[in-house]
């Protein structure tokens, strides 16, 4: 009866379309925060979201890829990577980083020790498949999580000794939502529960786990964070964020939309100081009307930022920005985009530049798309938008227009990845990848 | 759809079907991919589960969605520069379809939805939902009633919809 409501012309999906979904899964996933503090080993996520069946860009690499995905069978060592396969991409120094490319609907393991420019297979056969998170502490130990949930309902970790070539199942969890390695000492935010077992109206069970040996073993932090209880439906895409500052110095961020708790929105931070032993809570600053998510980002021990979001609309989307220079114990609006009019709250500032186009979260969460180096200069990649540059704290933001220059397209999706001032990488999925040397300039790299 | 089937294997069929009744709620191309997109998204992180039978939870997800998008694009709109979409003859329905889901109880937008929205059978329907199907005649019947309230569905085709359904 409604067939005259029908497009009359329908888009048929494509392998593009696939990974754009794949992409928005992981980012509803991965509620990671970054600490720009621990600069050194500070992970980087590139995974994107392309909105729409965009046209195919003239473009060499675009061959390339398209050879890369119809490949049959495996994948031998060192096959070359196109890097508008990259989907997700950490880096350890300014050369040497790795990331999980699409192959096909499948994901490899690969790596770089160019800076980026070259990528090259190391293993077709992970045990977790996009969207699974990566992190590694150095060139050789490393953490792979996520993804689909088991039909057993657990997300387990797996772990890696000899640079992405073998992984082995960690004993932890049953649930791993969340990672952060500072060396061979290795956190992870886990459901008690596997999700199987938790019925819609279920809380969901979380604690924190820790290892000292590279993820060999684990034990459960002397007290386990407050988080925002979610009920169990939304397990599998638990909004569960874990930011280390020091060995012993961490945050845990949570939230429950309203959409999942069936009253209001729910936002807690838990603060620890030492080790775990005990938790504090800090108060979340996001008013409510942000109903959609919130992301942190650190660059010192009490320096905090704090981006809250509202549910989007034809590409557009609510946004403001909270700092904190004690530690969380309070809390400054600098910056909103659209808050006032959304939520009717006039003391909310429209300006800022916090850009209204673009979505911040869920689709772009944690450090993948906002990168704090210091309590002055950061960037932040919405979704449907362009890359945007702070360097007065978070009171005006602007375009990076160095990335236009470079070829970067505003209205894809992708991440911002910095390893100190002046080396950092933008990923654009399905254009590739874009890097600075100085944190000016940025050139397109080209496979 | 089996135990086995991989999402990638599902996923052309999912998504024209999520498109197909995000599309009649909103009219526009670009939100209507943005749904689906999410709608596979979240079937993407709940696989295990739903790979027996996704069809349902897409569609009502896809619904939700659109319903929740379209209430948005009400409070934002005139606020936010967005680019004007091609003249839609049958917006001011979409708009009243959405504001009448959207005041339907749960399980009768269910089963409003997956009939005519998703163009189901009713023993499909039935079995999506867990219901029985004269459960489901009776829920279709109320909420295409109610449907009227909104939308003008006085035609010889809604009036048969509703004998048809019980």
């Amino acid at each position: 009866m409604f067939e005259h409501l029908d497009d009359p012309a329908p888009l048929a999906p494509t392998p593009r379309t696939l990974r754009a979904v794949l992409s928005r899964a992981v980012r509803l996933r991965r509620r990671r925060l970054v600490s720009g503090f621990a600069l050194v080993g500070a992970v980087t996520l590139a995974l994107g979201l392309v909105i729409g069946l965009t046209a195919p860009r003239s473009h060499p690499a675009g061959q390339v890829s398209a050879a890369f995905d119809t490949h049959v069978g495996a994948l031998a060592v060192g096959t070359p990577v196109p890097l508008v396969n990259l989907a997700d991409v950490v880096f350890m120094s300014d050369r040497r980083g790795f990331g999980l490319a699409f192959h096909g609907a499948s994901t490899v393991l690969a790596d770089t020790d160019d800076a980026g420019q070259t990528w090259k297979v190391v293993n077709d056969s992970l045990p977790a498949d996009l969207p699974a998170q990566l992190e590694f502490a150095d060139t050789a130990h490393g953490y792979l999580w996520g993804g689909t949930p088991s039909a057993q309902g657990t997300v387990p970790l797996w772990v890696t000794s000899d640079g992405g070539r073998t992984w082995v199942l960690a004993p932890v969890g049953p649930v791993v939502s969340d990672v952060s390695a500072i060396g061979a000492d290795v956190w992870a935010v886990v459901g008690t529960r596997p999700i199987s077992s938790l019925s819609a109206t279920d809380t969901y069970p979380a604690t924190v786990e820790v290892s000292l040996n590279d993820g060999v073993t684990w034990a459960p932090t002397a007290t386990a964070p407050p988080v925002a209880k979610e009920p169990g439906i939304s397990v599998a895409d638990q909004d569960l964020e874990l930011a280390r500052i020091t060995p012993a110095r961490a945050y845990v961020l949570s939230f429950a939309p309203a959409s999942t708790t069936g009253g209001a929105t729910v936002g807690r931070l838990g603060y620890t100081s030492d080790g775990g032993q005990s938790w504090l809570e800090r108060p979340d600053p996001c008013p409510r009307y942000f109903d959609v998510g919130q992301e942190m980002a650190a660059s010192g021990t009490d320096d905090l930022w704090m981006v809250c979001a509202s549910s989007p609309s034809g590409g557009s989307q609510a946004k403001a920005l909270y700092r904190s220079g004690d530690g969380g114990r309070h809390w400054t609006l600098t910056a909103a985009a659209n808050a006032p009019v959304l939520s009717g709250d006039v003391s909310l500032p429209a300006a800022g530049g916090l850009p209204v186009g673009g979505y911040v979260s869920p689709y772009s969460l944690g450090h993948e798309n906002l990168a704090v180096l210091t309590a002055d200069a950061a960037w932040l990649f919405p979704d449907r938008s362009g890359v945007f540059q702070t360097t007065n704290g978070g009171h005006t933001w602007a375009p990076v227009s160095g990335l236009a220059r470079a070829g970067l397209v505003a209205g894809g999706s992708g991440n911002v990845v910095f390893v100190d001032a002046d080396h950092g990488w933008v990923c654009e999925v399905g254009a590739g990848l874009w890097r600075t040397t100085d944190g000016v300039h940025w050139q397109h790299l080209d496979s | 759809m089996g135990e086995g089937v991989r999402f990638d294997e599902a996923f052309p069929d999912l998504y024209r079907l999520a498109y197909r009744v995000s599309f009649r709620v909103l009219g526009d191309r670009g939100d209507a991919e943005d749904v689906a997109q999410e709608a596979l998204a979240r079937a993407h992180l709940r696989w295990a589960r739903l790979r027996e039978k996704p069809e349902g939870w897409i569609v009502t997800v896809a619904t939700n969605l659109s319903i929740d998008r379209h209430r948005r694009r009400r409070r934002v709109s005139g606020l936010v520069n967005e680019p004007l979409a091609l003249v839609d003859v049958h917006q001011s329905e979409r708009i009243d379809l959405a504001r009448a889901l959207r005041h339907l109880p749960r399980r009768q937008r269910e089963v409003v939805v997956l009939r005519y929205l998703a163009d189901w059978s009713e023993s499909d329907v039935a079995v999506a939902l867990g219901v029985s199907a004269g459960a489901v005649k009776s829920h279709a019947s109320r909420g295409l009633a109610a449907l009227r309230h909104h939308l003008d569905l006085g035609s010889p085709q809604g009036v048969d919809d509703v004998r048809a359904s019980g």
